[in-house]
């Protein structure tokens, strides 16, 4: 049977250069009680503290704040420094203030190492990437330029803007075509069609179908396949082989790399191990949704595996249309030219600077 | 404001009354680099420590357990005045030193809790502080104890008034 418990918590921020904020809690079945606690980092002085009661016994306990100020100058790595503490803070203050500020300087003891080494670990340089440097701009040469990868609303309940209005965006910027890649949804050829007739615009059809390896595009599939629950990559390939048509892995370490990976170890070199690549015809390596250092990660991973990369804005609504795209050297205007054009492999994924025809 | 934690601790303290009768005190301790736990077995009603076992790790090594011979000294030793001076005169390592006086405490406090929930403790202000002049009247080693205790506090007042005459 529990007869009693006591919960203590210290947490410290760094909050200057040599400057650490220490707030301790110490919180049991009789008292509660808060130090907020400021401490030269360098030589583990105390510069100031604070101490809240929450829950106390007496009607004089409020008096133990006042003389908690005493702290103030105490180096936390002298000997016998404890002993102060209970003797003197314990005694003017209150022994659990003493408790809870013994725990704060203990835990600043073990952290000043630690925060030292980890501080190192942090401002080593960072590498300033240019995505500029990587990837070319589209070339004024004739080819086709197009966005491979667009959603339209209500087909991709997470997009914005009607195809319509995708497609008008998609002119505006001087791109040649666009595909429209829904997720888990393929146009009709009619209504395409249609379309096509209306804008005077090339519109082509894909999909972005979710699968256990995460999102793949897919061009040249007429129906989505069926399956109950999440198809598999592996699955996918087989559908697609038997179709004629092509898979392009999307955005495949989109997220990745927000933060610090290189914590976790992840190179191109491990990461082009994923069997995903061995099943795609192409890796998007440039995606509108995606930071600068992730695509030129997928980048060197699609190099690594010899996979030929697009591009595509991703586009959920109007203003994000033809941000990258592919430039194919051959004309395009028709599906079956643009699966060709992919089982080619003559293209290249390039950033769409806005230009006029 | 918009700090991140660079060092964080969690320490808890829990008493737990066992089927056999004996109090076990229990101290967990864990921040970014250390990981330790102090059990502490104690016999009712002379609160006699009947055993004391502490583990430990530090980042990804295996739990380590301290020698016992290193708490033979403290074995049989009473919870009760003196212990946290015999526990920092036995045990050298400072971290666990407080650990074990951590436990020790754990077990007066659950006594301490028991007092104050079975006391008939008012809620008004003034009659507070006549119970707990009171009390530290009955118990005078109390008084200097701390700030609620001391000189200028209303529940020592009538101490002051009766050294001061």
């Amino acid at each position: 049977m529990l007869k009693f418990m006591r919960n203590k918590l210290v947490g410290i921020e760094k909050i200057a250069p040599d400057e650490i904020l220490v707030h301790g809690i110490l919180d049991d079945d009789i008292y509660s009680l808060e130090i907020d606690l400021r401490v030269s980092l360098s030589d583990l002085r105390i510069i100031s503290i604070e101490g809240r009661w929450k829950r106390w016994t007496t009607p004089e306990c409020p008096r133990a704040i006042e003389p908690l100020k005493e702290a103030v100058g105490l180096c936390i790595a002298e000997s016998g420094l404890y002993e102060k503490i209970r003797k003197e803070i314990g005694k003017k203050s209150c022994r659990h203030f003493a408790n809870l500020l013994i725990e704060c300087c203990d835990t600043v003891k073990n952290a000043k190492g630690f925060i030292e080494k980890e501080q190192e670990k942090l401002v080593r340089p960072q590498e300033k990437i240019n995505i500029e440097d990587v990837f070319p701009s589209c070339p004024k040469e004739e080819g086709t330029l197009i966005d491979l990868h667009v959603h339209t609303y209500p087909a991709s309940s997470c997009a914005s803007n009607s195809i319509e209005e995708q497609i008008e965006a998609a002119k505006s910027v001087g791109l040649d075509a666009i595909c429209i890649t829904d997720h888990n949804y393929i146009w009709d050829k009619q209504s395409i069609e249609r379309l096509i007739d209306k804008h005077g615009f090339l519109v082509l059809r894909g999909t972005e179908i979710t699968t256990d390896q995460g999102d793949i595009l897919v061009f040249g599939l007429n129906k989505i396949p069926a399956k109950k629950g999440l198809i598999s990559a592996m699955e996918l390939r087989e559908i697609v082989k038997e179709e004629g048509a092509l898979m392009i892995a999307a955005h495949p370490f989109r997220g990745f790399l927000i933060s610090d990976v290189q914590s976790l170890g992840l190179t191109p070199e491990k990461a082009s191990k994923r069997e995903l690549f061995k099943l795609v015809d192409a890796v998007e390596v440039l995606n509108g949704r995606v930071n600068a250092s992730e695509n030129i990660f997928t980048k060197k991973v699609s190099d690594i595996c010899d996979l030929p990369g697009t591009g595509g804005s991703d586009a959920h609504e109007t203003s994000e249309i033809g941000i990258y795209a592919t430039y194919f050297q051959e004309k395009i205007s028709t599906e079956k030219e643009l699966i060709e054009a992919l089982k080619s492999k003559a293209y290249f994924a390039c950033i769409l600077k806005r230009r006029t025809k | 404001m918009y700090q991140i934690l660079r060092f964080s601790r969690i320490k808890h303290i829990r008493v737990e009354e066992c089927d056999n009768g004996l109090l076990m005190s229990i101290c967990y301790l864990k921040d970014n680099v250390q990981e330790i736990e102090a059990k502490l077995l104690v016999e009712p009603p002379e609160l006699e420590i009947k055993s004391i076992e502490v583990i430990s790790r530090e980042g990804k090594e295996c739990w380590q357990k301290m020698p016992e011979r290193q708490f033979y000294p403290l074995l049989k030793s009473r919870i009760g005045p003196g212990i946290f001076k015999m526990i920092k005169s036995h045990i050298r390592e400072s971290q666990i030193s407080f650990i074990l006086e951590e436990c020790c405490r754990g077990i007066i406090l659950s006594f301490t809790k028991q007092d104050l929930l079975s006391s008939p403790r008012p809620e008004d202000d003034e009659e507070a502080i006549k119970y707990y002049a009171e009390m530290v009247k009955e118990n005078v080693r109390l008084y200097g104890r701390c700030a609620a205790f001391s000189k200028g506090s209303r529940i020592v007042k009538d101490i002051e008034a009766t050294k001061n005459a």
